[in-house]
């Protein structure tokens, strides 16, 4: 579903020139859920982006669903649901206002956008606040707003951008089950995170990402395997310890 | 048009959520309704006491002065005063006898009254100084004159005064003038009593006038200014809300992650602060016609009273304002990161648009050619023009146009910078990534830069062509200079556009080849259009679009008349040649393609037909409404054999012959008059000529159909499904 093919990105500091992202090459499939790791900087988000088409990459490409990024990004974004720990909500609106506004820049019409929002309004719990104005949220209630946006579409693929930051025990559960849902539907996910013990618990096939550069690739078993190491974490501190510093590129 | 219906609901419901947002704000309501209800009471009756203040100080004032006895008041002053303001008032009189039998009455002098008090044995100046009396005057007595009448003994006046206070130097005018005349008068009584010519070498005599236009004073010079301040005020706080306020809530990404391009959103926000500012100013308006009926104040702030049509055109010209401030503060705040950032940005903005406000104050300041595409200057002068009731309709439509053209491309520019600061920020970019020049280049402009290089190219044209109306210099070089100007503008400014943005010359500017028979059709149509464009141009004079006198076209035949003694080649290379290149270089070639993301077929020929039409219209000195319709004729057939070619060359072919065949028409007129060929300017040609010019026009369109119907279909075969910003 998801192909992403020698992917490079180059930004400019100063009069450097920086890798942002450096040949990456992974996919991902249906009902697969891929987690993108790396510490920040890594070069996790720009990956997002350019996947869905609102980043231009230097070279490489991203395709979803055969729909290659730089030549159709509004036919990606449509199959897209995004959702990212540092998205926010409309003060002034209500959950059932935003999500059906949502819903209509997605193109969702609106007799499919009302039962949509019937359909993840019980899914996630959403009745109880569903016409109170967001201002008035706890952070748990506006993040679970925030997941119910990202499905009102019914995208076919995820892409999660440190999806736990900054929740608690309960809200991080929240985020667990929202992902084993999707895979049981069997959506394609890429979850972005540095938390490599939560992405342990959450994803089929790992990639382990440094200084835009694609370490490792491949299951839980088979980078103990070839590692020896038990936890993702231990992996990725020994192949830092291996990896060559960033590239910066002369200008 | 069922897309494109859909397309406009779409945007009214992105424009009802961004309204939703904005007015349920509680702050957005405050600068909405309070403050206009506050202030405009506040602003009356601050009015009304200065008012009533400007009249007291007019028509009672009572000067205080200080002597520093009662008796040498009485003995001395009190006489001299009564004498001098008898004098005064009998000069006055004979002054306005004058002048009623003249020009009109005059208004009386206004009347004022003096107090005195005295202070024996305490010196004048200290009271003065402390606001005692306004004046002091210190009297000593001169030896007597024998015969001199009671009163009139002379007498040392020493004048004390405040030389820094108003009011100490008006009651000092007023003892000096009445002294004066009471000199003056002595001086002629006893030149007369000695038999001497009692006249002076100089008679002096005053005959105020009012000035030709002004009233006593008139709100309409105020207005732009106010209308500044309230679509400012009610633009301001929804523009940072839409745009800054996204990034700061975190929403942003998630607007920028939907299937929707980045001008419709900056549509739906542009139209919701549009609204806003509206709407403020409908309140602003309402609050203040209420007030100014309410305390009478309308006659007196404008010279006709407060009337409906009145209010219209102020509400007019407020949605003009804030259609302009609405996307200026958009194109600002989009750059922001966060309300912070955003109003530090917006301080030294509002600041540079008070000042044409202030400007529109200053009586010489005319709107001209210039400064009627000069962005804020422009609609304030016209505003102050159209309260005045002194607007030139050119420069009407032209402040109009511009407006429009700058607003267009700040939403442009707006559309390209909103959003991508939420990515570079989140991606170890900058903002100069995002102004950097590409690394791969581009087969077309983008149409935020082509709408961008418009914009530029606008202000450019008047200003160059305002340098070529300087007229130095021989007609030679003047035709070098008009052609250096136009390749300056329509061929430089597009060249450093699409350097910067590295597009490709030759595929940005549809510098490609065509087929042969493409260029033989091109070229027939070069020699058959212009009889029709005769005839539109007619049409359009029966439909009223006329503004040239006749004055305009005896200057257009001397023009002629100079032509003709320059070398044939040179008028046509500037006049016909090098326009018609130029021209198709920009119209046909950058924007036409500019426009492809936006439009598709027919629509880009319509819409590039469109803008050729009005820049033949706008000139710097004049409107030329008579060029619109034939100018978009032939932009319509230009266009279309553009888009059916793919290549700007046979356009320019096309447009170079005709353009030569209407100066060398117009230059060799009685020569061909003379072998039975008129062409009057104002007549319909004859049927027949019609009948053949539309026969080989379609002959020769039906040429360049069939030359290029195989590289248009393959053309539509590999169309890219759409192209991203």
């Amino acid at each position: 579903m998801i192909s992403v093919v020698e992917l490079t990105k180059s930004f400019h500091a100063g009069r450097r020139k920086i890798l942002a992202v450096d040949r990456l090459t992974f996919h991902v499939g249906a009902g697969e859920v891929y987690g993108l790791l790396g510490p920040n900087g890594a070069g996790k988000t720009t990956t997002l982006w350019m996947i869905m088409g609102v980043l231009p990459p230097n070279s490489g490409y991203a395709e979803v669903e055969g729909y290659r990024s730089t030549n159709a990004p509004d036919a990606i974004k449509a199959r897209i649901g995004l959702v990212s720990a540092s998205a926010g909500v409309y003060p002034w609106l209500t959950p059932r206002e935003t999500l059906l506004f949502f819903a209509d820049l997605y193109g969702v019409p609106p007799d499919a956008a009302a039962e949509s929002l019937q359909r993840i309004t019980r899914m996630l719990g959403l009745a109880e606040y569903l016409d109170q104005r967001c201002a008035t949220l706890s952070t748990g209630q506006k993040q679970r707003v925030n997941l119910a946006r990202a499905l009102m579409h019914d995208p076919r693929i995820m892409l999660m951008d440190e999806p736990t930051r900054g929740l608690d025990v309960l809200g991080s559960k929240v985020i667990f089950d929202y992902v084993r849902h999707l895979r049981t539907v069997g959506k394609a996910v890429i979850v972005c995170t540095h938390r490599l013990d939560e992405a342990q618990r959450l994803c089929d096939r790992f990639g382990l990402l440094h200084h835009g550069r694609l370490l490792h690739e491949g299951t839980l078993a088979e980078l103990r395997e070839r590692t020896g190491c038990e936890s993702l974490t231990e992996m990725f501190l020994q192949f830092i310890q291996d990896s060559p510093p960033e590239t910066a590129v002369s200008t | 048009m069922g897309v494109r219906r859909q397309n406009l609901a779409r945007l009214a419901r992105l424009t009802r959520k961004e309204l939703r947002e904005t007015l349920r704000d509680r702050r957005t309501v405050i600068t909405l309704v309070l403050m206009p209800l506050l202030v405009y009471p506040l602003l009356s009756i601050s009015f009304q006491k200065s008012l009533l203040v400007n009249v007291q100080q007019t028509t009672d004032e009572v000067y205080s002065v200080g002597v520093e006895s009662q008796a040498i008041l009485g003995e001395y002053l009190q006489p001299l005063l009564a004498r001098g303001d008898r004098i005064l008032k009998a000069r006055e009189q004979a002054e306005s006898e004058r002048s009623s039998a003249g020009s009109g009455a005059t208004s009386p002098a206004p009347a004022a009254r003096v107090s005195f008090r005295w202070f024996p044995g305490s010196p004048l100046e200290q009271h003065v100084r402390n606001l005692d009396v306004q004046v002091g005057v210190r009297l000593r007595p001169l030896p007597t004159v024998v015969g001199a009448p009671r009163g009139l003994q002379p007498v040392y006046c020493e004048l004390i005064h405040r030389g820094n206070s108003p009011t100490s130097q008006r009651a000092l005018r007023f003892l000096e003038e009445r002294l004066r005349a009471v000199n003056d008068a002595s001086v002629r009584e006893r030149l007369a009593n000695s038999g001497m010519y009692p006249g002076l070498p100089a008679e002096i005599a005053y005959q105020p006038v009012a000035a030709d236009t002004t009233t006593p004073f008139s709100l309409a010079t105020l207005v732009p200014l106010v209308l500044i301040l309230m679509t400012i005020t009610g633009a301001v706080y929804p523009a940072i809300d839409l745009t800054a306020g996204e990034r700061e809530r975190g929403t942003l990404e998630t607007l920028i992650a939907a299937p929707i391009s980045r001008m419709a959103l900056l549509a739906a926000k542009y139209a919701a602060v549009l609204t806003v500012a509206v709407l403020t100013a409908v309140v602003n308006l309402v609050a203040m016609s209420v007030t100014i009926l309410s305390s009478r104040l309308g006659a007196e702030l404008f010279p006709g009273g407060l009337s409906l049509v009145l209010i219209a055109e102020v509400f007019a010209l407020t949605v003009l304002f804030a259609a302009f401030f609405s996307a200026i503060l958009l194109a600002l705040t989009s750059f922001a990161r966060s309300f912070k950032e955003a109003q530090a940005y917006l301080i030294p903005v509002m600041l540079l648009a008070i000042a044409p406000g202030l400007l529109s104050l200053m009586p010489g300041l005319r709107l001209n050619g210039l400064l009627a595409v000069t962005p804020l200057l422009n609609i304030v002068l016209l505003s102050r023009d159209l309260l005045e009731g002194t607007a030139a309709p050119a420069m009407m439509v032209l402040a109009v146009v511009s407006t429009i053209v700058y607003a267009a491309a700040a939403i442009a520019l707006a559309s390209r910078v909103f959003g991508n600061d939420a990515l570079l920020y989140a991606s170890r970019g900058s903002w100069s990534d995002l102004f950097r020049r590409p690394e791969l280049p581009r087969e077309a402009p983008t149409p935020a830069a082509t709408l961008f290089c418009l914009a530029v190219m606008f202000p450019c044209f008047f200003l160059l062509a305002n340098v070529a109306g300087l007229r130095v210099g021989s007609v030679h070089s003047q035709l070098i200079l008009n052609a250096a100007i136009t390749a300056a503008v329509f061929g430089l400014c597009p060249l450093l556009f699409s350097a910067a943005q590295r597009v490709r010359l030759l595929a940005g500017f549809q510098l490609r080849p065509a087929p042969w028979w493409a260029f033989v059709g091109a070229a027939s149509l070069g020699t058959s259009l212009w009889p029709m464009a005769h005839e539109i141009f007619l049409f359009g004079r029966w439909l009223g679009l006329a503004s040239l006198d006749a004055s305009q076209f005896a200057a257009v035949e001397r023009m002629l008349d100079a032509f003709r003694v320059i070398p044939p080649a040179v008028v046509l290379l500037t006049l016909a040649v090098v326009p018609a290149v130029l021209e198709e270089f920009f119209f046909r070639g950058y924007l036409f393609n500019g426009l492809r993301d936006r439009f598709r077929g027919g629509s880009i020929v319509v819409v590039s037909a469109f803008l050729f039409g009005l820049f033949h219209v706008l000139t710097p000195s004049l409107l030329t409404p008579e060029r619109f319709l034939p100018s978009c004729f032939m932009g319509l057939v230009l266009g279309w054999v553009c888009y059916r070619t793919r290549s700007v060359l046979p356009s320019m072919l096309l447009h170079a012959i005709h353009n030569g065949l209407l100066l060398g028409m117009a230059l060799n007129r009685d020569r061909l008059a003379a072998r039975g060929w008129n062409l009057p300017d104002a007549e319909h040609l004859p049927r027949m000529w019609l009948a053949v010019a539309v026969v080989v026009t379609a002959a020769a369109g039906a040429l360049v159909w069939y030359a290029t119907r195989a590289t248009n279909a393959a053309s539509e075969r590999i169309r890219q499904p759409h192209r991203a910003d």
